[in-house]
């Protein structure tokens, strides 16, 4: 049981890094530079 | 053995939990949902999901020697995130396609940056296809427009005529459905996965400089010379008469009259406002102190005119007619009507080869689009 609840632990973290990549590569500027450019100087202002 | 089972055990247990969240991943963000429209859009075999690097230093000067042409999920270019935001599609054969030039500096982007600047938040999506006529923008309205979610543009505007001159009967061009479409297990995971455009994408920024494959552009720069060009038609009247039966032309500029009004309704019964913008391979002819000139014929086994019988003035009278009758539809039918005969170019720097133009001349043609557009187009 324990070791169940270990492995649903790991899968839902790695659920929801992969989630938020796909979300912040997609939808945040500052990601979607890097992605598509390797453009690392994004101003914040 | 128990040893070797029990490590396999664990293997299978990590493999088990990477991939039942990349499975549950996919599911949920990835366009398998979207199956069928997929299916009915592929008939057309458009590239959808589609990121290339072209090199092109050998076609125009530009910044940078390598582009990024780029065609999203759903087969268009340049638009937005949010598909129903898309107020104007543009549509056309390659020169709205403009495959060579990066998405940065197509037509259409200068047009929706020209928008921005007069503070209007109009955008522009490009559903171009190389070497696509009248006949394959009808059938998009049956197999593309409606298979994409939430897409509905108030303004349709087509770049048309090249490719609906000089058309001989059953020509391949026309006959775009593919029945039977060879299945690729690649290009049908690609195009649906959510995960493979982020995998390519870290791939890419952790790669060396340039980690993308980049293509050399297999076309080649027209050379642009004045010193051969002449003033008067190959054809006198007689010849232009055996001409146009030979190449069937009034039964064609009569086939493209009726496709315009397949258009123009199918559009209006979709809320929609259709706008004609004439196109031509321009370059071909010029007018210097009112007099008209044309390239020569040209007898190569693929001429730039499409014909080695007509000359750049014979392309050039002939093309207008087909104007014309673009230009009576539009009156008649209630269709927006934009001559780019009007729009002045340099010749020499505007175009890579007879038809296409390079960043320089989309500039200056996204901006005079602008300037007929910019009082009738509303949000």
């Amino acid at each position: 049981m324990k070791k169940l609840i270990k492995s649903i632990i790991i899968m839902a973290i790695i659920f929801i890094s992969l989630s938020l990549l796909i979300y912040l590569t997609n939808n945040i500027e500052f990601f979607n530079n890097i992605m598509n450019d390797k453009n690392f100087n994004y101003s914040w202002n | 053995m128990k040893h070797f089972l029990k490590i396999n055990k664990k293997i299978l247990h990590i493999i088990l939990l990477l991939l039942i969240p990349v499975f549950f991943i996919e599911l949920i963000y990835g366009n398998w949902q979207d199956h069928y429209n997929f299916k009915r859009i592929e008939k057309l075999d458009i590239l959808k999901n589609f990121q290339v690097n072209y090199k092109i230093g050998h076609l125009y000067d530009s910044e940078s020697e390598i582009i990024e042409y780029t065609r999203d999920t759903w087969g268009l270019r340049g638009a937005s995130e949010n598909i129903k935001d898309i107020d104007i599609l543009v549509i056309g054969g390659s020169t709205t396609d403009q495959r060579y030039i990066s998405d940065a500096d197509t037509y259409d982007q200068v047009l929706e940056n020209e928008f921005k600047k007069n503070g209007k938040n109009i955008k522009v999506a490009n559903a171009g296809n190389s070497a696509h006529s009248s006949y394959a923008f009808i059938k998009y309205f049956d197999l593309w427009f409606p298979n994409v979610p939430n897409l509905n543009p108030k303004y349709y505007l087509f770049l048309i005529g090249d490719n609906d001159f000089l058309r001989f009967k059953d020509d391949m061009r026309d006959k775009l459905i593919v029945n039977n479409v060879k299945f690729s297990l690649k290009r049908f995971l690609t195009e649906r996965s959510i995960l493979y455009p982020l995998i390519r994408k870290i791939k890419y920024v952790f790669s060396e400089s340039k980690g993308r494959t980049i293509y050399i552009s297999g076309q080649v720069y027209g050379d642009y010379s004045l010193n051969e060009w002449v003033n008067k038609p190959n054809f006198n009247n007689d010849e232009f008469i055996q001409f146009s039966k030979k190449v069937n032309y009034q039964n064609n500029l009569k086939n493209y009259e009726n496709n315009l009004t397949i258009l123009i309704n199918k559009i209006k019964s979709l809320g929609g406002i259709p706008i004609f913008v004439t196109e031509s391979k321009r370059r071909a002819y010029t007018f210097v102190e009112n007099k008209i000139y044309g390239i020569p014929l040209d007898n190569s086994p693929s001429p730039s005119l499409g014909n080695p019988d007509i000359n750049g003035v014979d392309y050039f009278y002939m093309m207008k007619s087909l104007h014309e009758s673009t230009k009576d539809i539009s009156d008649k039918k209630g269709a927006i009507f934009i001559d780019l005969n009007d729009l002045e170019f340099d010749l020499r720097k505007d175009f890579w080869n007879v038809g296409h133009n390079t960043p320089t001349g989309n500039l200056k043609k996204g901006k005079y689009l602008y300037s007929k557009l910019e009082k009738i187009i509303s949000k």
